[in-house]
């Protein structure tokens, strides 16, 4: 085995190692220098993307397309058909309920 | 124009034609405002119906930005946005004004055609279709309980 020249390993990180301060451009410290600002910034865009996409697509599509009618029809629908499945339970003369009120008109009225 | 980080308005007055004085220097379409009146002792609840009075009559709305108002006044239920102190207003707009970068500021160059476009739209377009929504999803939640009640009772029948 050949003993590997400990310059070799060097190759390629010398003007790293050597590196001294060079004059770096400079910054404008007023500027904001992190991504802090550029965040709210973008933030605050996508918050004003969502109003407008509320003010013109969303209200054209309820416009067009209004959906409340039909909730509300069926709703009241089946509220009637519920209704009316829960008076047959009622009235039903083996219903727990029934039997109970019997129960305490009869008790009423024999006392 | 500057990034939209809140702008402080002292209020000098309670009355109604030095608030209406005072605020028509301001536009409140660029940046959220507050509206400090703590110091009128007395006569914040007057400021208050005079600012929302104001307010209604020159179409300013909560959108693009809103308007908060530092006052004691307890339990306030009207349409404004009342707070006690500075420091309970939302953190979102608490920036620093800062001199933009230039990928800020092209970024910057869109929330402002977003804000002249949010401002130029008629309220009569959108404003009755909203609050129609609003009024139906009312009567479609007390619905839906009283199917809820049913559905309840039902269950606890035998």
């Amino acid at each position: 085995m050949t003993k590997k020249d400990s310059k070799d390993d060097l190759i390629g990180f010398q003007e790293f190692i050597e590196y001294k301060e060079k004059k770096m451009p400079k910054i404008n410290k007023n500027a904001s220098t992190g991504f802090e600002l550029y965040s709210f910034i973008e933030r605050d865009s996508q918050r004003l993307s969502k109003l407008l996409s509320l003010f013109e697509e969303k209200t054209f599509m309820l416009n067009t397309y209004p959906q409340d009618a039909k909730i509300t029809l069926d709703l009241e629908n089946e509220i009637i058909l519920k209704k009316e499945a829960l008076i047959k339970k009622f009235k039903n003369p083996t219903s727990q309920l029934n039997k109970n009120i019997n129960d305490l008109l009869s008790n009423h009225f024999e006392s | 124009m500057g990034i939209p980080t809140y702008k402080k308005i002292t209020l000098h007055s309670h009355e109604e034609r030095m608030i209406n004085a005072q605020l028509k220097q301001y536009e409140f379409k660029d940046a959220p405002y507050i509206l400090i009146i703590h110091h009128l002792v007395k006569k914040e609840e007057e400021a208050l119906t005079n600012i929302e009075k104001y307010l209604k009559e020159n179409g300013i709305h909560d959108f693009p930005y809103g308007v908060y108002i530092i006052s004691a006044v307890e339990n306030y239920l009207g349409p404004l946005n009342v707070f006690k102190d500075i420091a309970n207003i939302p953190k979102f707009y608490k920036q620093k004004d800062k001199q933009l970068s230039i990928k800020e500021e092209q970024l910057f160059n869109k929330v402002i055609l977003k804000q002249q476009n949010i401002y130029s739209m008629q309220e009569s377009d959108y404003k009755p279709t909203l609050e129609e929504y609003a009024r139906n999803h009312k009567v479609i939640k007390n619905l839906e309980s009283e199917l809820n009640f049913i559905n309840q009772l039902d269950n606890n029948i035998k």
